[in-house]
């Protein structure tokens, strides 16, 4: 199992591939938890997000012989994920209340520890809170690269990759949604 | 005082990267070291950059790992009694050809009875038919044939039956 830790996600998927279901259970584990993060966004409901991270996994598994190399791993799974997500939401007729706030602008994406809450903790998390209002506020197609760039973290290149769109309409993209945010903020972060 | 663009413009039309490894462009950090408004703007997008990635992430559920078995345990359960309900390609191509052939040696068989014959309706009788031939004179004679043509012959055959029929009887 070490071992597996050190391989690539493709190398992992080429395994599987091959068989070797502790592969797939070391993808399961790299991705759990950001796959979780981004679909809450499109769901604002943690537990529907599972749903859907649950069923991209079992995708993963009945069609890991579709998976071609010429793809990274993060990218297929990504975008099983988000198809998943946006399938479920039109189906409940909530593709237009795609937003990261929850109903009636509660946040229920912050966890908050009740028990360690300082006067800091409590600017720290309206800041937190004011931010991601801010981003729900931002067109789809900024917000979502806001997201996938600055939360799960990914490159340009596979954004782009996910998204279909050149790498040059990510950087610009990114860049108008971060003066967008600037504009918004400019109170809370001086 | 007149307001500083520059940055923001670079940043606009794409010439500088908002994730701002600025400090490896000398021209961009010769502008900031001297304007304030620039330098804030770069400022203030890493700090709303670091605060979105800093925000708190969640987890997934204990459970999530239990579900994840039973759903694909129940996924897996699914196809394999889709595979056995499915018949293989080359089954289900025997399966279509015996269709056919049977469909077609059920054609030929009716053909062969003269269903689909053009003629039937003039001369071609469908199986063997016997006919009683009667004279003027009430004397009957009784012939089988299969068709008018083959009636007719019979009785120009019948020697005995040409001449009653010749002698107007």
């Amino acid at each position: 199992m070490a071992d597996l830790k050190r391989l690539s996600d493709e190398e992992l998927m080429f395994r599987f591939q091959k068989g070797d279901d502790s592969a797939y259970n070391e993808i399961v584990e790299r991705y759990k938890n950001k796959l979780l993060n981004h679909i809450f966004y499109y769901m604002k409901d943690r537990e529907w997000a599972e749903d859907i991270v649950q069923d991209t996994f079992v995708r993963v598994y009945l069609n890991k012989d579709k998976y071609k190399e010429i793809a990274k791993v993060s990218t297929w799974i990504y975008t099983i994920a988000i198809n998943l997500a946006k399938t479920a939401l039109s189906r409940n007729g909530k593709m237009n209340a795609f937003s990261i706030t929850g109903k009636d602008g509660e946040n229920d994406y912050e966890i908050k520890d009740k028990h360690t809450t300082t006067d800091g903790d409590v600017l720290k998390n309206e800041l937190s809170d004011v931010i991601m209002s801010s981003i729900d506020e931002l067109e789809e197609k900024f917000r979502e690269i806001v997201m996938l760039r600055d939360v799960d973290e990914m490159s340009y290149e596979e954004i782009a990759a996910l998204l279909k769109i050149p790498t040059g309409t990510v950087k610009s993209r990114l860049n108008r949604a971060r003066l967008n945010l600037r504009d918004a903020l400019s109170e809370y972060i001086r | 005082m007149e307001k500083c663009g520059r940055i923001e413009e670079m940043i606009i039309s794409g010439s500088l990267e908002t994730d701002l490894a600025v400090e490896n462009d000398e021209a961009v950090m010769r502008h900031i070291t001297e304007c304030a408004e620039c330098r804030a703007l770069i400022d203030d997008i890493k700090k709303i950059s670091s605060k979105i990635a800093g925000h708190e992430k969640i987890k997934v559920s204990d459970g999530f790992d239990h579900a994840l078995k039973i759903k694909l345990e129940a996924a897996k359960n699914e196809i394999s009694a889709d595979e056995v309900k499915t018949v293989p390609f080359f089954t289900r191509m025997v399966y279509y050809a015996s269709g056919v052939a049977a469909v077609m040696i059920g054609f030929m068989y009716i053909s062969s009875l003269g269903v689909f014959d053009n003629k039937k309706s003039n001369d071609v009788i469908t199986a063997p038919v016997t006919f009683t031939v009667a004279s003027n004179n009430n004397e009957t004679k009784t012939v089988t044939a299969d068709s008018l043509e083959n009636l007719r012959e019979n009785v120009v055959n019948d020697e005995e039956l040409r001449l009653k029929v010749n002698a107007g009887e």
